[in-house]
């Protein structure tokens, strides 16, 4: 805040220190000071047992569902894409078939050539 | 300070003080500053885990609890002795608590009851210092 901002406050904080009328409520630095202290305490006790009950507690299940989710998403990649894994395993347990196939021209065009 | 109420207020006064110094205020009003910059060094540490962190911050809850209590009743046990002290002057030397109360409240008898205290303060101290000796 600069004096351009403050200027305008200063007489009306003049006039309520003037016309402000006796409070007859004394409160000495003992009583003043521990009042504040208790209410510190207060505050703090409040901010802990968030901290402590509410924020650690919310961290640790966030970070077991993020867990979990990170655990699931291998396993449901796996299990939404089982067709390449039958087509490697039959190729693997039975080669012959895949090059039996061009063999039966070639063979036909040779008994034809020996037919001729 | 003149009269029956300057002296009840006295009487009052000194029973407050040492009823403060033996509450034992000092140590509670310690740990409740400190449990500020406690909790934040506690919170900010990169050598303790999550779960180490909120053991530790629940028992901070509990520790910083219990020291308001303590200061909120010290401070209550206090008022209430200073109260019995300006209601004992009132049965036993019919000085009503009322006019103690407003010379409690005046000028005179603040800077009174201050210079009082303080020389009380100082007189005890001397007196510990000689029965150390």
């Amino acid at each position: 805040m600069n004096t351009k901002t403050l200027a305008p406050l200063l007489p009306a904080a003049a006039l309520a220190l003037v016309a402000s009328a006796p409070a007859h409520a004394y409160i000495g630095p003992g009583v003043g000071l521990g009042v504040v202290g208790t209410v510190f305490g207060i505050v703090a006790t409040l901010a802990l047992a968030i901290f402590g009950f509410l924020w650690y507690p919310a961290k640790r299940l966030l970070a077991k569902r993020r867990a979990a989710g990170a655990a699931e998403a291998p396993a449901a990649r796996t299990a939404s894409a089982p067709e390449p894994a039958p087509a490697l395993e039959s190729a693997a347990a039975d080669p012959a078939p895949a090059p039996a196939a061009p063999t039966a021209p070639v063979d036909a065009r040779s008994s034809e050539r020996d037919g001729a | 300070m003149t009269g029956a109420p300057d002296l009840v207020l006295l009487v009052a006064g000194i029973v407050a003080y040492e009823t403060l110094v033996r509450a034992g205020l000092g140590p509670v009003a310690g740990r409740l500053a400190r449990v500020g910059a406690d909790a934040r060094r506690t919170m900010t540490s990169t050598e303790l885990d999550d779960d180490e962190k909120e053991r530790l911050v629940r028992r901070m809850t509990g520790t910083t609890l219990a020291d308001t209590l303590r200061l909120a009743f010290r401070l209550a046990l206090v008022g209430a002795a200073c109260a019995l002290a300006i209601w004992a002057g009132s049965a036993l030397a019919g000085v009503p608590a009322e006019r103690t109360v407003a010379r409690a409240a005046s000028l005179p008898g603040l800077l009174g009851l201050t210079v009082a205290i303080a020389c009380w303060a100082a007189l005890r101290r001397l007196l510990a210092r000689r029965s150390a000796r």
